[in-house]
This record gives C-alpha cells, sequence and structure tokens, in this order.
C-alpha cells in the first residue's frame, strides 16, 4: 500500500511545485516589439506614437491593458496602423482582442464611404496574439503576418 | 527462549523520504515564487498595477527647433508633453519634444495678404497656448490630425472622418466606449462649456451645390451657438490643397476649395463671426499647399498643423 502511495505522492509534490508563480505571461516590452515591427514591416506612412491623454480618440482601453504601444498615420491616408497591447495574463487577452476588434469596426465604418478603397487593408488585418500580447498591424505589406509572427515567437 | 527482535520498520523511512520531498518542493515553490515577483517588480517599476505607455521610434516629419515656424522656447510650445502621472513613458520624440530632429525639406514661405479675406480676423498680439484651454474644435479628418500629432493636448477636438456640413448634425460619426456611436456636438458635451469654440468643416461637402452647403453649415452653426451660448465661435476656412489632389479626391479642387471659403467667409460675416483664414497660413505663392507637405494633397503633415496653430495664435478676437 505504502509503495503504491509514494509514486503518488511524489507526482503531486511535483505537480504542485511547478506550478508555483502566476498564469503564464509573456516578457513581451510592447513598446520594443513595435519599434521591430516599424523597422521590418513595410508601411507606406509615417505612423505617429497615441499620446497617452489621446488614445480614446482611436481605441478604448480597458483596465485590463498593462502596457500598450499604439501608432497611427496622423495623416489619415493611408489606413495604417500598429496596436501592440499587453494584459497580465493570458486569460485575459479575449479583453484584447476585443478592443482590437472594436477599432477595426470603427475603421471600417469611417473609411467605407470615405476612402473605400483602404477596406481592403482594413478588412485584411495582421493579426497575431501569444500569451498575453496581442498585435494588429494594418498595411499592404504581404509579408506582414510572417513577419510579426516571427518576432513573436 | 526465543527472543524475536524488532524488525525495522519501513514506514519510518518512506515517512522521512516523503518529508524530504516535501521540504524540497515547498524550497523550490517558494524560491521560484520570489524570483519571479523579483524580476517583475525590476522590470515593470513599483507601479506594476498602472498601465505602462511604451513608445518606439520618434517621427520623422516633426519639425526641428531651429525653423522660424516653431515656437522660440519649449515653454512657448504649443504642444506639452504627455502628463505621466498614470502612465509610464520612456523618453519620447512627439510633437513639440525639444530633442527631435526633422529630415523633411525645408518649406517655401507662405504669402499672407495674397489670399487674404476682407473681413477676416487681423493679426492681433500672439497669445500662448493656454488659449486653448477652454476652447474646442470641430471638424473633420483634417482636425483628427490635431489629437494625432498632439499640437494641443490642453485643448478639446472632436473630430472625425467624413464629417461635412450637410451630415455634422445628423450623422454619428464619435465611437464610444459602450461601442455605439454619438454625433460630434453629443461628444463635445463630455467637456462641458467652452469660451471659444474653431469650427473647420467643408472638405466632404464639396460636392454639394454651394448654396446647400451653405444652409446646412448654417444650421450646424445654429446648433453649436445654441450648445455654447456666449462662446466665441471662430469659423475658419478650409485648408488649401496641393495640385493634382482631384486624382485622390475627385471632388476636391483648388478651384472649389477658394470659391468655399468665400462663402464661408460671407457666412461668418452675416453671422457676425469671427472668420479665421487658416488657409493663407499655408498655402504657396499660387494659392496650393506646397510639394511635400502632405502624402494626399489634402492632409496635413505635422509641421503644417504647428503653423495652423501658430497662425491662430496670432490671430483671436
Amino acid at each position: 500500500m505504502k509503495a503504491r502511495l509514494f509514486p503518488l505522492l511524489m507526482i503531486l509534490v511535483l505537480v504542485v511545485s511547478g506550478c508555483g508563480g502566476k498564469d503564464k505571461a509573456s516578457d513581451v516590452d510592447p513598446g520594443a516589439l513595435a519599434t521591430e515591427i516599424l523597422e521590418q514591416v513595410k508601411f507606406d506612412a509615417n505612423l505617429v506614437p497615441i499620446a497617452p491623454e489621446a488614445v480614446e480618440n482611436w481605441y478604448f482601453l480597458s483596465d485590463t491593458v498593462t502596457e500598450y504601444a499604439i501608432y497611427i498615420n496622423g495623416d489619415v491616408v493611408p489606413a495604417e496602423e500598429l496596436a501592440v497591447l499587453k494584459c497580465k495574463s493570458a486569460d485575459d487577452v479575449a479583453q484584447l482582442e476585443a478592443i482590437l476588434d472594436q477599432r477595426l469596426d470603427n475603421l471600417k465604418t469611417a473609411f467605407e464611404n470615405y476612402q473605400p478603397m483602404e477596406l481592403t487593408k482594413i478588412n485584411n488585418p495582421v493579426r497575431v496574439t501569444k500569451d498575453n500580447v496581442a498585435v494588429l498591424v494594418l498595411t499592404d505589406d504581404p509579408d506582414a503576418q510572417k513577419t510579426v509572427e516571427q518576432l513573436l515567437k | 527462549m526465543r527472543v524475536r527482535k524488532k524488525r525495522p520498520r519501513r514506514g519510518n523511512a518512506f515517512l522521512k523520504g516523503l518529508l524530504v520531498l516535501l521540504l524540497t518542493a515547498g524550497v523550490s515553490f517558494g524560491g521560484a515564487t520570489l524570483w519571479q515577483r523579483f524580476q517583475e517588480s525590476n522590470s515593470a517599476g513599483s507601479q506594476t498595477d498602472t498601465v505602462r505607455y511604451s513608445i518606439g521610434p520618434s517621427s520623422p516629419d516633426l519639425p526641428s527647433d531651429g525653423e522660424s515656424s516653431q515656437p522660440e522656447t519649449p515653454e512657448d510650445s504649443l504642444s506639452q508633453m504627455p502628463s505621466t502621472s498614470s502612465f509610464e513613458a520612456e523618453p519620447s520624440a512627439l510633437p513639440g519634444d525639444a530633442n527631435f530632429s526633422s529630415s523633411q525639406e525645408e518649406v517655401p514661405d507662405t504669402i499672407t495678404g495674397e489670399f487674404s479675406v476682407e473681413g477676416q480676423v487681423a493679426v492681433s498680439d500672439k497669445v500662448d497656448n493656454s488659449y486653448f484651454d477652454d476652447a474646442i474644435f470641430f471638424g473633420d479628418s483634417i482636425s483628427t490630425g490635431i489629437t494625432a500629432y498632439n499640437i494641443a493636448n490642453n485643448t478639446a477636438c472632436v473630430a472625425a472622418i467624413g464629417v461635412s456640413p450637410n451630415t455634422a448634425l445628423s450623422t454619428p460619426y464619435i465611437p464610444t466606449r459602450e461601442g455605439g456611436k454619438v454625433t460630434v456636438l453629443e461628444a463635445a458635451k463630455a467637456y462641458g462649456q467652452r469660451s471659444k469654440v474653431y469650427i473647420m468643416l467643408g472638405g466632404n461637402g464639396l460636392w454639394q451645390d454651394k448654396d446647400g452647403f451653405i444652409a446646412d453649415y448654417q444650421k450646424f452653426l445654429d446648433a453649436v451657438k445654441t450648445q455654447y451660448p456666449g462662446a466665441v465661435i471662430y469659423i475658419q476656412s478650409m485648408t488649401p490643397v496641393a495640385r493634382g489632389v482631384e486624382a485622390k479626391y475627385p471632388s476636391v479642387t483648388h478651384q472649389k476649395v477658394m470659391e468655399y471659403n468665400a462663402a464661408i467667409a460671407r457666412l461668418a460675416k452675416d453671422n457676425k463671426l469671427p472668420f479665421v483664414n487658416v488657409f493663407e497660413a499655408l498655402c504657396d505663392a499660387e494659392g496650393y499647399l506646397p510639394e511635400g507637405v502632405s502624402a494626399d494633397g489634402l492632409h496635413l503633415s505635422a509641421e503644417y498643423y504647428f503653423k495652423w496653430f501658430d497662425y491662430l495664435k496670432s490671430h483671436t478676437k
């Protein structure tokens, strides 16, 4: 009986000790990742960072977002953009994606009667999510999806 | 008599082994947790629960310190550095940053007087950016640049792609956090009463006949007057457009902008409201947006927003 119990107890101990700490969380720095994306993905526009007090004009960030880096095209056209959002843990990442979905919906509405040709980018966004980080890129660069996935590996 | 020796209890060894295992696991677990927390507190700073604003490379369209169109001292700068009271920000190169350097070619001087409009607001003593503390700007996609380029983060700006005189009152352009949209005037209520209102509309309405355009603009003006009784309401001209802009925006031509600006100036005069001729601050000798200052011939580069606001600061009522 004891012989059978001992291995089970060992397994229990190992499982408990392995569960130390928080949920799996990436140590990605949104600012650094955004810099790399800006360097490696082709954009026609000069994207500019949004100031914190202005971000709500473009993105409705919730308390779930712990860090972010967002770049927009101040010239409006072309509809290029970059957003890297981070939350505490992978459990919350669906909320980040909802924020990005909302932004895309607003962009579609804004451009459909304004510059409909920009809808190609907006309807085919680069979306990459890993652990607690969600990325949105709007660009005509056909390799952007692969590039961002590589950067987030 | 046979003495039966007591056999050593195997259970003792088992318990000892288990105890050692548990102790080892506990030490490992505690150590890992402490290490993780130590790393987190070092990398994220002391405010681990605060949103951290991460910034990347600088924006190459921004003006350098030496240019005459720029404020002379950082204190006089329209654009203030974003507040970091609730965000952790790395050193940035946002518009107005004194450390920023420009890679743009020199922009030709604009001509004042050539495109003046009778009755426009005359040159006045230059005010500083605090003049816009109690102002609100309404406009279309061109005005969104005020916020995008952080030109005047002390002011309110309610603008959106597509806003035009015939839609400003009826179309909900401004997204809300709850997922809906509201009109610009509805969205503006969040900023409370303002003492100065700046309006710049027209670029999205040039397809309309002039009479209809002006009639709709009047309706918007009436609504603004109702919402901001007692405020100084500045009617701004449309901004100039580049040569060939109609290739991208078929209803937008240089000639139409000039004609409709004249009509807007008359509207301002009829309403006894100040007309601010931003057009003359931004155009070249022939009334066009100079080459290289607009990616699409219509929207402005960051530098031209500074020119725009410099003009506003020296043309107040």
